[in-house]
């Protein structure tokens, strides 16, 4: 009976850990879900990772390891916060993060500026 | 020397790394002559396999063992990345070019930077399962500071919520140590 519910519980495990850890998807532009916004503010997280805000969104939007991707935060600041950006992303779920409250980028776009871009081509 | 020392010694390691890559990338590059951060978390990592050899042997206690040395080499492999891209300073350029093939490399990115470090964290969580019925609170604690480790990452992608999780992980597997210590 041990065996057999410890046995359930490891592949329960894994299949929770698979979808926790699985590849956040690199889509198209035309795959990509859209929002537009004000930024609010833009911070640096762990790994590495931009975390960006916009007004009156509870959510967070994340470059993954963004600083080490060329990006600087002082040039993201005077670039971003206070103006309208389009952010893309791919639809994408975890259990970690079950109601979308994080979000991971995949290009940001200000006026005619690509600020960064990982989008499939 | 007791297991026990090497263990404390790894998380004493493990929580320096996290205080100083709370200090941000821009105090990571520029650490000389060696990445600070780094080396801690991966001689933090090494000395926490000593847990494999302090807690009792069982069946929940061969999982984790398994799960804890997986996630020890992954750590190995994520340092050693980071040294590397570490190592570029400056170069911008150079650095995305080799992330970029990394991340695009899912055979290496999923096991060293994303899925195998986490295991260590998992691992030592599993160890703490034995110890719900002896000792629930430190259970709990670790439990609880292994879930929020996983949460400060990657769902608010805050450094002080890991590193303030790290701290109580490391405090509850202390207490997991002390009570096996007075069994003994």
């Amino acid at each position: 009976m041990l065996k057999h519910t410890i046995l359930i519980l490891g592949i329960l495990m894994l299949i929770v850990g698979v979808s926790v850890f699985g590849p956040v998807p690199i889509v198209t532009e035309d795959e990509a879900l859209v929002v537009t916004g004000v930024v609010e503010s833009v911070h640096e997280g762990t790994s590495f990772d931009v975390v960006i805000r916009l007004v009156d969104q509870s959510r967070r939007y994340y470059i993954n390891r963004g600083l080490e991707r060329g990006l600087s935060m002082h040039d993201l600041e005077d670039k971003l916060v206070g103006k309208e950006a389009i952010l893309k992303y791919p639809k994408y779920w975890t259990p970690l993060d079950w109601n979308g409250s994080t979000v991971h980028i995949s290009k940001v776009e200000v006026g005619d500026e690509v600020i960064f871009n990982e989008l499939k081509v | 020397m007791n297991p026990k020392h090497f263990a404390v010694a790894g998380l004493a390691f493990l929580v320096a790394s996290q205080i100083l890559l709370l200090q941000g990338s821009e105090f990571l590059a520029s650490q000389r002559p060696i990445d600070f951060a780094h080396t801690f978390m991966l001689l933090g990592a090494a000395l926490l396999l000593a847990f494999n050899f302090i807690f009792p042997k069982g069946i929940i206690d061969s999982i984790a063992n398994v799960l804890t040395a997986l996630g020890v080499v992954a750590h190995i492999g994520m340092c050693t990345i980071d040294f590397v891209l570490w190592s570029y300073g400056s170069d911008f350029a150079g650095r995305d070019l080799l992330l970029s093939q990394l991340i695009n490399t899912p055979v290496i990115w999923q096991p060293f930077m994303v899925i195998g470090p986490a295991l260590l964290y998992a691992g030592l969580a599993t160890h703490s399962w034995s110890f719900l019925r002896s000792n629930p609170l430190g259970a709990i604690v670790t439990l609880a500071g292994s879930a929020a480790i996983g949460i400060g990452q990657m769902v608010f992608h805050n450094h002080l919520v890991v590193l303030i999780a790290c701290i109580i992980f490391s405090v509850g597997l202390l207490m997991l140590i002390y009570v096996v210590k007075s069994e003994e």
